[in-house]
């Protein structure tokens, strides 16, 4: 998924955007060559005064050719933002060959380009836009003055001034998007403050929690005095629930870091396989605790992948968390990681509880909870597998779970390789 | 048997940690933030600083900036903790000589007395 709205320090963003633009071209260029051959088919001719529709293929090809090949080896912001600028010159470029070539702004050559330009106003700041227009507009004229003075002729057609009252019209057009999604940009600097205070808020709530977790254990080893069973029965419960406030608040504080990481994605060469051994040997301490054994499939050689290192640990580590929390103690939990031609595929697999085909549609969903035969109390908020799920959409991937009540669960990450 | 200071604005976890590492046999001293800490690790040397990083005046960082100019030397083992545990402030604390850093809600007041033998072991 492109974002809606761009963040300009995001590279992989960025990135996409200028792909979708290629996109949008090339369909742009599919419809100019569908409309003119159904055009000329149905006995219609096409004006062209003074080139063929081959230069504009020829353009709008290149054009793009020129901007996949560079996307595709570029990976630094700023760069990347340059491109952008690149690219909004290279529209206009064609869009002002377009104009040229059929003689007039109407042409449905120039129409359909008009398209992909107005997309591209949502990559720049209003003030960019502006500045590009009276730019290229200037030099549009100076152009069509020039061609005047070689071909010898003093006079100044109509039509030159229509086209350079027309392309002017474009880009105020083009600017107006652009402060209007600037706007929307600053209110995300609204929705960012608020995710902050929640964060704040959150973190406060840690604290007391944390100090009561500490009272207990304190109580419930004995440390205090000798505990009746129903005492330690009691403190044993109070122990567990406090836990699972603990675990909500900081699923909340990771949903409220998550959406403000989105815009701050911060992707880096990571060893897949470093990463899965580092988190089987934390969860080793709880899974040896319900006598499960873990078991690692992976390869013996590192497993490159360019990918946020933390938010993906994130995600992992909630996988790992269930798969221990949910398996049948005694039982396995399985790590597989496979590298594939065109993907890295991971899969967590336990053989607990399992979770009921109609609770696995809203199992990612926020706050959802689900219930199963075999478990009549399923502890947490529903955050957990709604963050995995947030973290593998900003990374390009999929999650999926194949489960049967009784029998157990495997979730499967798959993870897209980029071209380098 | 260590001289341990915790540093801990928060009043029932000064208790908690005080409690708990007394109850391992060490002498435990508690400053209320960083500008305190300064005080106590300039009358005294300790052989652990148990450091919150979240205080208000002097946080764990600042203290940590100004410790380890004026304590250079010094063989004090220091162990963060905090709610806070995300990786920019953990790195940063590494680099100002920290030893471990430990997230403050997934351990238990015995767990953290067990980090710091872990640590005092590695030092001897």
């Amino acid at each position: 998924m492109v974002a809606p709205f761009l963040n300009r320090d995001n590279p992989e963003q960025i990135r996409k955007r200028l792909l979708l633009h290629v996109r949008v071209r090339w369909a742009v260029l599919t419809a100019l060559i569908g409309i003119g051959t159904g055009y000329q088919l149905s006995g219609g001719d096409i004006e062209i005064n003074r080139g063929t529709p081959l230069d504009i293929i020829i353009l709008i090809v290149s054009v793009n050719i020129i901007i996949w090949a560079a996307v595709r080896y570029i990976h630094s912001a700023s760069i990347l933002r340059i491109m952008t600028l690149l690219q909004i010159t290279f529209d206009l470029a064609v869009f002002s060959v377009a104009t040229y070539i059929t003689d007039g702004p109407a042409s449905p050559a120039v129409i359909l380009y008009c398209i992909p330009i107005v997309i591209s106003s949502a990559l720049l700041d209003a003030a960019a836009v502006y500045f590009t227009a009276i730019t290229s507009t200037a030099f549009y004229a100076l152009v069509l003055w020039l061609t005047q003075i070689a071909s010898g002729r003093s006079d100044w057609p109509y039509t030159y001034t229509s086209q350079i009252i027309f392309f002017g019209l474009v880009f105020v057009i083009m600017a107006y998007v652009a402060e209007f999604l600037g706007n929307l940009r600053r209110n995300e600097e609204g929705e960012r403050v608020q995710l902050e205070m929640v964060s704040l808020a959150t973190h406060q709530l840690r604290t007391p929690a944390t100090a009561v977790k500490g009272f207990l254990s304190l109580l419930q080893d004995g440390d205090m005095g000798k505990l009746n069973a129903d005492q330690r029965d009691f403190i044993h419960r109070a122990y567990e629930e406090n836990e699972m406030e603990l675990r909500l608040i900081g699923n909340m504080l990771d949903v409220a870091h998550l959406d403000l990481q989105q815009l701050n994605f911060h992707p880096e060469q990571v060893d897949l396989r470093a990463m899965i051994v580092s988190l089987a040997e934390e969860h080793k301490l709880t899974s040896t605790k319900r006598k499960q054994t873990l078991i690692l499939n992976i390869p013996e050689s590192p497993v490159i992948y360019r990918c946020d290192e933390q938010l993906l640990r994130m995600a992992m580590d909630n996988l790992v968390s269930n798969a221990v929390k949910y398996g049948t103690p005694t039982g396995n939990v399985k790590i597989g990681l496979r590298e594939l031609t065109h993907k890295i595929v991971i899969t967590i697999e336990d053989n607990g509880i399992g979770i009921a085909r109609g609770d696995q549609r809203k199992l990612f969903k926020r706050f959802s909870r689900v219930g199963s035969d075999s478990s009549s109390q399923v502890e947490g908020a529903g955050l957990g597998l709604y963050l995995v799920k947030k973290i593998m959409s900003i990374h390009d991937s999929k999650i999926d779970v194949v489960s049967y009540p009784g029998e157990g669960s495997i979730f499967t990450i798959e993870l897209p390789k980029r071209k380098p | 048997m260590a001289k341990v200071l915790v540093v801990e604005d928060y009043a029932s976890l000064q208790k908690i940690y005080k409690t708990a590492l007394a109850m391992q046999g060490h002498v435990v001293d508690v400053a209320n933030n960083g500008d305190e800490a300064l005080d106590y690790t300039g009358k005294k040397e300790y052989d652990v600083i148990l450091l919150d990083m979240l205080m208000p005046q002097t946080d764990g960082l600042s203290f940590l900036k100004i410790f380890s100019v004026r304590h250079r030397d010094a063989k004090t083992k220091i162990i963060a903790f905090s709610n806070l545990t995300t990786s920019e402030l953990a790195s940063e604390a590494r680099e100002l000589g920290v030893s471990k850093y430990l997230a403050k809600p997934a351990l238990t007041p015995k767990q953290v007395a067990a980090e710091i033998d872990a640590v005092l072991k590695d030092s001897n």
